[in-house]
């Protein structure tokens, strides 16, 4: 079908940086990084554009600098989306085996795989993936091929991820002014699980958090199937607001607080310690903080956000199956002690992600807040290839996921 | 349940106690062209000449020597006590009798209950109707209430008017005569549809059951009403009035309501759209309430749309209920049982001349008796009504709660998850203190 490796642009509008990430794969599937380029964002809040113009501006910037960067000419990309309007949620389709000797036929999962997706959704929604879980014969789970086998009943388990469709058009329209093409729009956690977790972590189950700069996403991933995936508008500008309110700072001190001496856990050794908040550029005398407080701060916040994600993979799972553990990326998993906080909160192994399986500049590679951009990079590599190996031929239904 | 059941069409009976009862029967009979069983029993036989109801029965000649109760509850009681025979005779066979009476005189509020009681005593349903005085008139006042209360554990249901609220209605410069006409129009038009409720063929029958069930025991905390309708939008007219019907505290004992029976009467131009949209409407009006639904026609009514209410407080309990016994207790001789119920068991149960009527009918509720005297109930009585108000759902103001700080979020969607706004600090929701 491609007769040439085709170039792969990932684009992630994110909401404190866009980040575009240029790669190839070769006939193997192996992914390799040619370039990123990125952007400092300005008119992103929470994941979505609310000031268009900027966000435009900034996305140019991030292509110019990403082609500079990877030697390429981006014609077209796709592009990751996410906002609190993204929701993932499990549901069940069946269909009856209607032929005579009851043989399972390709159709009849396709069919029970359609009938999966036909929810009703929220009004204004539209489907961003549905992802198989597994497939049931007469109640039975079906480790393999199901087709040929004896039955009256297919039940496929899937995993929807829905989202506001207005919402999901505007960065889309944003993009395509610019006279690139976007090809497929990808769900922002989904496309992290495909930059950090390598093929055994994904069969041992994996719970990947992107915490980025206004959002944070979360995959609960097991084998081929997504358990549990959604969204929390809630980022690293929520914990330097909180810091800004807390400590009576403006924002961009209580930013610079933040990366400076912030951390996930108040330890003993930071009770009493103040430290003096320079003269800044107005000349405002200096006065001193408590590093305790900011760290509370900081602590409690976090904490809430691991608490809902938490709570929301216990709906309908455990998150005992997640045995390779939690992987945290995006810029969030900067922030001295996170693991420590993501430990005590999930009681599993905490790894701070990067970016596996593929080749490239290790130090790239090695930051957790390009892995959006990689991973959508990635997606869209074995979107454009299919699957190596289709299980059920389900091409049309699910999308081709590894 | 009833044991007139095997006749199924026991005849429904009024019986007008006193000079006020009459009056409002009156207006009843002009109302129903097929004409109603009706009665006046009446302590004065002055009354009863001028007396514009077809059957008279003359109480106690012999306690008051023919010159009425005069205003004595006591010699009211007496008199009627006197020719319970008479009572008994009319009422026989009656499927349920409606008592009728103004309260606060001497017939009224003596003979009434005593008529009630032995109404039921011949197997029938009792249905009180009642009015109460206005409050300047203060010893009728207590009089009355006195009687209410006796009524409750005479009869099944009661339902009473006051006077005082029909004259809320008015203003200042409102003839009384007119208002004695409203208030007796109002109570006619409920007793016409309640006649209507439980006589006219039903085309979504009503089960008697349904209605004894939903009354029995319940007097004190039911409520009544029945409107009319016509022209092109009549669904509508008529839950307007009954949203705003005085019986029913201009609609607040809707919205309070656990219950509601509702019987729709139209002619054979009834049309099921109106029926649909005066339940849809109402049900709103009653958010909490489960609804028991009856339908009737009656060709007189073409062109016009009969809607009769019984709302019924939630969580009523039904049992006896201790109360204090009544300073007079010798009214209360006789069968205390309740036939209509129809537990044999309770016919060996009876305690003649048992100040406690309530011990002996486990199916009559009485509230248990608040320490008050009569106007402190009143006023808490009317203080509770005024707390159970209708919601109005569009009405209410959104208030702006916009204290809590979002910073760099001020302008952007709020994020909401499960009540709280997860843009305001987390410190800050969960009150640690920086200090």
């Amino acid at each position: 079908m491609f007769s040439e490796a085709p170039l792969l642009v990932g684009l992630e509008i994110g909401t404190s940086k866009i980040c575009a990430a240029v790669g190839e794969e070769n006939d193997r599937g192996e992914f390799t990084l040619l370039g990123i380029g990125q952007a400092r964002s300005r008119g992103v809040r929470k994941g979505e554009i609310v000031d268009p113009a900027k966000a435009q501006e900034d996305v140019r910037t991030a292509l110019a600098n990403a082609e500079e960067q990877a030697g390429v000419t981006i014609g077209n990309l796709f592009l990751g989306v996410t906002g609190r309007h993204v929701e993932g949620f499990n549901n069940v389709g069946m269909h009856p085996v209607a032929s005579d000797d009851r043989l399972v036929t390709p159709q009849d999962i396709a069919d029970a795989a359609a009938n999966a997706k036909a929810i009703t959704l929220p009004a204004e929604h539209t489907v961003l993936h549905t992802i198989r879980q597994r497939v049931c014969i007469d109640g039975e789970e079906v480790v393999d091929d199901p087709v040929g086998m004896v039955g009256h009943k297919v039940e496929a388990h899937v995993h929807v991820i829905h989202g506001s469709a207005v919402r999901i058009q505007n960065p889309v329209n944003l993009v395509r002014a610019l006279s690139i093409e976007v090809n497929h729009t990808v769900f922002n956690g989904l496309a992290d699980a495909q930059a950090v977790l390598t093929p055994e972590d994904k069969e041992n189950g994996a719970l990947v958090i992107d915490i980025g700069g206004g959002t944070t996403e979360f995959v609960f991933q097991q084998g081929q199937g997504i358990r549990q995936s959604g969204v929390f508008a809630i980022g690293g500008d929520h914990i330097s607001n909180d810091i800004a309110i807390g400590l009576k700072l403006n924002l961009g001190v209580a930013e610079g607080l933040k990366i400076k001496c912030g951390s996930a856990v108040v330890d003993p050794s930071c009770h009493g310690r103040r430290i003096p908040i320079g003269e800044d550029d107005h000349g405002i005398k200096s006065r001193e903080v408590s590093v305790e407080h900011l760290r509370r701060i900081m602590s409690v916040r976090i904490q809430e956000i691991f608490e809902l994600i938490a709570e929301r993979c216990s709906e309908g799972c455990f998150l005992d199956e997640a045995r390779a553990g939690v992987f945290l990326c995006g810029g969030g998993a900067h922030i001295p002690g996170i693991d420590v906080l993501a430990q005590r909160v999930f009681h599993l192994p905490v790894t701070l992600a990067t970016c596996r399986n593929i080749t490239g500049n290790s130090t790239t590679l090695s930051h957790p807040e390009f892995s959006t951009a990689i991973g959508i990079a990635r997606y869209g590599g074995m979107r454009l290839r299919g699957r190596p190996r289709p299980r059920f031929n389900l091409r049309d239904v699910f999308p081709f996921f590894r | 349940m009833n044991p007139n059941e095997n006749d199924p069409i026991a005849p429904i009976r009024f019986i007008a106690v006193g000079h006020a009862g009459a009056q409002i029967l009156e207006v009843l009979r002009r109302a129903v062209p097929a004409g109603i069983e009706c009665a006046h029993a009446d302590t004065s036989p002055e009354a009863l000449r001028s007396s514009p109801l077809p059957r008279r029965i003359l109480l106690g000649q012999s306690v008051n020597h023919g010159l009425g109760a005069g205003g004595d509850p006591d010699l009211g009681r007496q008199s009627a006590e006197e020719d319970l025979p008479a009572i008994r005779t009319f009422a026989a066979g009656a499927r349920i009798v409606f008592v009728v009476a103004g309260l606060g005189g001497g017939t009224g509020s003596g003979a009434a209950p005593v008529v009630a009681r032995a109404v039921r005593e011949s197997n029938a349903l009792v249905l009180a109707i009642a009015t109460t005085p206005f409050e300047f008139e203060r010893r009728r006042v207590a009089y009355a209430l006195e009687a209410v209360d006796r009524l409750k554990s005479a009869a099944d249901a009661v339902l009473t008017v006051s006077n005082q609220r029909v004259r809320r209605m008015h203003d200042d410069k409102t003839h009384p005569h007119e208002l004695y006409r409203f208030a007796n129009d109002l109570l006619a038009q409920t007793l016409c549809g309640l006649w209507r409720l439980f006589g006219a063929p039903g085309l979504i029958p009503l089960e008697f059951s349904h209605v004894e069930r939903l009354l029995r025991g319940r007097h004190a905390e039911s409520a009544f009403a029945a409107v009319e309708a016509t022209g092109g939008n009549r669904a509508h007219a008529a839950v307007e009035q009954l949203l705003t019907h005085p019986f029913l505290d201009t609609g607040a004992a809707l919205g309070a309501a656990g219950e509601v029976l509702v019987s729709v009467s139209g002619g054979d131009d009834l049309q099921i759209g109106e029926v649909e949209r005066l339940l849809e409407s109402l049900q709103q009006g009653c958010p909490q309430a489960s609804f028991i639904v009856g339908a009737t026609i009656d060709p007189s009514l073409t062109g016009r749309l009969h809607v009769t209410l019984i709302a019924v407080k939630p969580g009523t309990a039904v049992g006896p209920t201790h109360r204090e016994s009544p300073s007079v207790a010798a009214g209360r001789s006789g069968s205390q049982e309740s036939p209509a119920t129809g537990v044999p068991s309770f016919a060996g149960e009876d305690f003649p001349g048992s100040p406690d009527p309530a011990e002996s009918a486990p199916s009559r509720l009485l509230p248990p008796a608040p320490e008050l005297n009569a106007e402190q109930r009143q006023r808490v009585l009317k203080a509770q009504k005024g707390r159970t108000g209708r919601r109005k759902p569009d009405s209410q103001m959104v208030m702006n709660f916009d204290i809590a700080p979002r910073g760099r979020f001020d302008n952007t969607e709020r994020n909401r998850h499960k009540g709280v706004d997860l843009d305001v600090p987390t410190y800050l929701r969960l009150g640690i203190v920086l200090n």
